[in-house]
């Protein structure tokens, strides 16, 4: 029983480091793509239109959209992970590797989350570093962590929804175009709707009302009050309902894992 | 075959079905099938007779859904049955991201193995990867990722070694260090399910031999066997200098034989069936002093394969019109 909890605690450290390694060799697409993307966005809306925008929850535009892009980036590049990575094995064959090795579906899903939990971390510290660097530059100060234990778990909660949710689309998929319709139809604009940009506070009550039915919400505002100290909504909603959805999240993945398809496509 | 060894392969009642539902095609029908421990097996047969899919059924990567299969006892797909096989894909897989060596480690730590190296080394070395142990596996030409294919299935020391046409579109010169590997590997007791469409690999390296026809079991048995019952053997019988036989004294061909001829003082014949030597020399009207040399030389397994396949089509077609 030890022997075997051994070896598979092996394979799944070997899977986890193979995905790790996977988007460390294409960095420049895997880390600093979302990097520019996430600047660019501080550029815009944070710095040259920051005059423009209103202040948020009684902070600056730019120091209200930091946290919201860390979420992002973190959330959008965890999924990214887990699900091109079983695309790109389907199509080149080597997802079959997984089906004939002595490891049960819940580690496969446990390492995809992991290494998609890495990739999220490492883009949300870019970012972080990005932020900080513009926010320095223009007001001369750094945003603070009010929460930092509760940044990390929601942090990391976030990364392993997203990246099982990535899990669930690669297994699932049949196609490229599928992936991309996931990411592109529902998953980003759950995202840009899930309150990165503004808070759900200058939304009109109906529609806040409808933001209370999508679920990167709470990890967006989780997140934003472990920086900030504020949220639109009771944290302990948020903390209960991410770690509700990270349970179920991952009972789908390993679901996608024990029946999907591995074969090429 | 040794009393002593034990059934490394049990396949019991296995169909394998795609698409089930009106569209389905059954791909393998009702097989049983066992292979002890140390053969070197082939599966045969004609395009889409549903070798493929046995074998992806045995390593796990189709569920049996009807049937069983048992790898050394141990149902298959299970941890342990997983950790007993190495498969050799139809088609070379890609992991265009990473290295030879790279791949290799990744495979021995998905089998537990975390420090490997050693086996990792000789696996390079017999399938001759050494110099491109850090190359990335996009640099390689399709018969390295063929070796490396292989050194994939068996850097976890399988016991059962599953072949999937593995030198299908291979130069002679791997294939000949390919199956001399394999020969060693089998000396060591490893055992291997071989498909493949070079019968004549067949031939020459496996015990046994088995034919499957649209997905049906036709024809087990002892390769020896096999070509002894479905072949014609060429039989070449010296004569002594001097020695006057005259091929019209023959009232009828002996029988078993099939074609007779004279060439200059040799006598040259085909037969079928066993050939017992002192009734074929009788039946010659020879005498053992009359001879002196005889050779004889198997049938092709192409030509049992061909018959036995033809039958089975032919049998078909006789039950349909029934």
């Amino acid at each position: 029983m030890q022997t075997q909890l051994k070896s598979s605690f092996v394979s799944f450290l070997t899977l986890t480091e193979k995905e790790v390694l996977r988007f460390l060799v294409v960095w420049s697409q895997t880390l600093i793509s979302p990097l520019i993307n996430s600047s660019l966005y501080i550029v815009v809306f944070g710095v040259s239109l920051s005059a423009l925008l209103p202040a948020q929850n009684g902070f600056s535009y730019l120091e209200f959209l930091i946290p919201g892009l860390i979420a992002m980036s973190a959330l959008n590049n965890s999924m990214q992970n887990s699900s091109s990575s079983i695309i790109i094995s389907k199509f080149h064959n080597d997802l079959q590797d997984l089906k004939m090795i002595p490891l049960g579906p819940a580690w496969i899903a446990m390492a995809y989350a992991t290494a998609g939990w890495i990739r999220g971390l490492a883009c949300a510290m870019l970012v972080l570093f990005m932020g900080q660097f513009f926010l320095f530059f223009r007001t001369g100060h750094l945003l603070g962590l009010s929460h930092p234990l509760a940044f990390v778990i929601f942090l990391s909660l976030g990364c392993v929804i997203f990246a099982s949710l990535g899990t669930i689309a690669g297994f699932r998929a049949a196609s490229f175009d599928q992936i991309n319709a996931i990411s592109q139809f529902i998953v980003l604009p759950l995202i840009y709707l899930g309150g990165v940009f503004y808070s759900l506070n200058v939304l009109h009550p109906f529609w806040q009302s409808v933001a209370q039915f999508n679920p990167m919400v709470y990890m967006i505002n989780g997140i934003r009050w472990s920086i900030l100290g504020v949220s639109d909504i009771s944290i302990v909603r948020c903390m209960g309902l991410t770690v509700g959805f990270s349970v179920f999240t991952f009972f789908l993945a390993w679901r996608a894992v024990k029946t999907g398809n591995y074969f090429r496509f | 075959m040794n009393s002593n060894k034990s059934t490394a392969l049990r396949i019991e009642n296995l169909s394998v079905v795609y698409n089930p539902g009106a569209d389905e095609k059954l791909a393998v029908d009702s097989l049983s099938l066992a292979i002890e421990q140390g053969e070197f097996f082939a599966l045969l047969g004609p395009n889409g007779a549903g070798k493929t899919s046995v074998i992806s059924s045995i390593a796990g990567l189709l569920n049996v859904e009807r049937g069983s299969i048992e790898v050394f006892d141990s149902e298959t797909a299970t941890k342990s049955a997983k950790a007993l096989i190495g498969l050799v894909p139809q088609e070379p897989v890609h992991h265009g991201f990473f290295t030879v060596n790279q791949v290799l480690k990744f495979q021995s730590g998905y089998h537990g193995l975390w420090r490997n190296q050693e086996r990792i080394n000789y696996l390079l070395e017999n399938l001759q990867l050494v110099k491109e142990k850090n190359k990335k596996v996009g640099q390689l030409s399709g018969g390295m990722k063929r070796r490396l294919g292989i050194a994939k299935a068996l850097v976890h020391s399988p016991k059962v070694l599953l072949l999937d046409e593995p030198s299908a579109g291979v130069d002679i010169e791997l294939r000949a260090s390919l199956w001399e590997f394999m020969k060693k590997l089998n000396k060591e007791g490893m055992t291997i399910l071989l498909t493949t469409h070079y019968l004549e690999e067949a031939q020459r390296l496996c015990n046994r031999i088995a034919i499957m026809n649209e997905g049906r079991l036709i024809s087990v048995d002892a390769t020896q066997e096999l070509l002894l019952m479905m072949t014609e053997r060429q039989i070449s019988i010296l004569l002594r200098s001097g020695f006057a036989w005259d091929i019209s004294l023959m009232e009828a061909k002996p029988p078993g034989v099939v074609s007779l001829r004279k060439e200059g003082s040799s006598i040259e014949l085909s037969m079928s069936g066993r050939c017992n030597l002192r009734d074929l020399l009788e039946n010659l009207s020879l005498k053992i002093e009359d001879v002196v040399d005889i050779q004889m030389k198997e049938g092709p397994l192409e030509h049992a394969f061909l018959k036995i396949v033809e039958k089975d089509r032919a049998d078909s077609v006789k039950k349909q019109l029934r």
